[in-house]
């Protein structure tokens, strides 16, 4: 066996003193730093992505607070503000001007604007009520309802005896056709014809007087 | 630069402390060159051998966490390195045009063009028979072949104890001139 082969050391000195071309470290570095600049725009696409779910989130549950208590506040804001309408614009004889100047005041936020509608609406409706109270308020001439109208076609139906009596001869001729219709039926009954003028009369067996006057036997 | 080969070599005996603060700049300075020559044993094409050890870093620098946890990061690297190189062949066109494009680069012009042909045709042979060899004689053989890898390491980067190895290395050597020299004496 031929144990010193210079062609297979040759080979494998070949393949272990190998240089690289030049350059190669400062590629792969290039090559590197890519790649890192690309894993840093994943993460920061991912942070972001988690930063704006987290804002949508926050804000959703903002809304629903605020939303909650908006309702619990406007509750109690009405309440308070019918009160002070009441309280203050009524007994003023120039309330409309007071309760639109207090509209245009307070509607510079959201929420004053809400108490400031409340008051309106207070006034008006306090305006309101003592002008129905007085005596000569007449009613108002209101249309005829759906059922109103109904009611008035069937009582106005156009019938032939209806109208037959808005005239003297004929609704005399009707009369008279009646009473001759109840003549007619309440006339005697005619004599009974002669064929059971031969038919002897039936006996009619005699009654004991126990049973025709059964209370004078007792 | 000093610091950054104390700082190699620190890892290269496992200090997992320094390793912790372990800059990629540093592995490259010092590992590019073992990697592309491992790399280059099993693909025998430089473009690609470059592209192995590239991928390496890569996989390094994706796994950056995980540094401190490396006891030896010279063998792990070559592990990593094989393994890639491994895999890249497996997915490149045949060998043996590889093997001719490599032995073009050992033949020296200088000699007659007949001296030249035979050189060529001998050394087509030897890395034909070292395709041959069984898988893991051939890792330790080509691993051998780097200057820079001690037994110990080549033991650790197999797997094997370090007696074992070099028990691999001699029957390699052996088998594979045997190898030739029989294909040289058919012809």
């Amino acid at each position: 066996m031929k144990q010193d082969d210079p062609v297979v050391d040759r080979v494998l000195r070949a393949l272990g003193d190998l240089e690289p071309s030049a350059g190669m470290e400062s590629r792969l570095l290039a090559r590197l730093q890519a790649v890192e600049a690309e894993q840093a725009s994943v993460h920061s696409k991912w942070w972001r992505g988690r930063v704006a779910w987290a804002a949508i989130a926050l804000a959703v549950v903002a809304l629903s607070v605020v939303g909650t208590r908006h309702r619990a506040v406007g509750t109690a804001s009405r309440d308070v503000a019918v009160k002070r309408a009441v309280a203050v614009s009524v007994p003023q004889s120039n309330a409309p001007t007071v309760a639109s100047t207090a509209v245009h005041a307070e509607a510079r936020s959201s929420t004053r604007a809400l108490h400031a509608v409340v008051v309106h609406e207070a006034v008006v409706e306090q305006r309101a009520v003592p002008a129905t109270q007085e005596a000569s308020f007449p009613a108002p001439p209101l249309p005829l309802t759906e059922s109103e109208r109904l009611l008035l076609q069937l009582k106005h139906r156009g019938d032939p005896v209806q109208l037959a009596q808005l005239s003297q001869p004929e609704r005399n001729a009707a009369e008279e056709r009646d009473r001759q219709q109840v003549r007619e039926f309440f006339k005697p009954a005619p004599p009974p014809p002669d064929a059971y003028k031969d038919v002897p009369p039936v006996e009619v067996p005699q009654v004991s007087e126990k049973y025709a006057n059964p209370g004078e036997a007792q | 630069m000093r610091m950054l080969e104390g700082h190699a070599q620190s890892l290269a005996f496992g200090d997992t402390a320094v390793t912790a603060g372990v800059a990629i700049e540093a592995l490259v300075a010092h590992y590019a060159r073992l990697l592309f020559r491992v790399a280059h044993s099993v693909l025998r094409d430089r473009a690609e051998a470059e592209d192995a050890v590239q991928e390496t870093f890569v996989r390094v620098l994706r796994k950056r966490e995980q540094l401190p946890d490396v006891q030896d990061m010279r063998v792990w690297l070559v592990r990593v390195t094989w393994n890639i190189a491994v895999d890249r062949r497996r997915k490149l066109k045949p060998q043996q045009a590889l093997d001719d494009a490599f032995v073009a680069t050992l033949l020296s012009l200088d000699q007659p063009a007949d001296e030249v042909l035979s050189d060529r045709r001998r050394l087509g042979v030897v890395m034909e028979e070292l395709e041959r060899l069984p898988e893991k004689e051939k890792q330790v053989l080509l691993l051998a072949a780097q200057e820079e890898m001690t037994m110990a390491e080549i033991a650790a980067v197999v797997g094997r104890s370090e007696s074992a190895v070099r028990a691999l290395v001699f029957r390699a050597r052996a088998r594979l001139k045997e190898r030739v020299a029989e294909k040289e004496a058919r012809r």
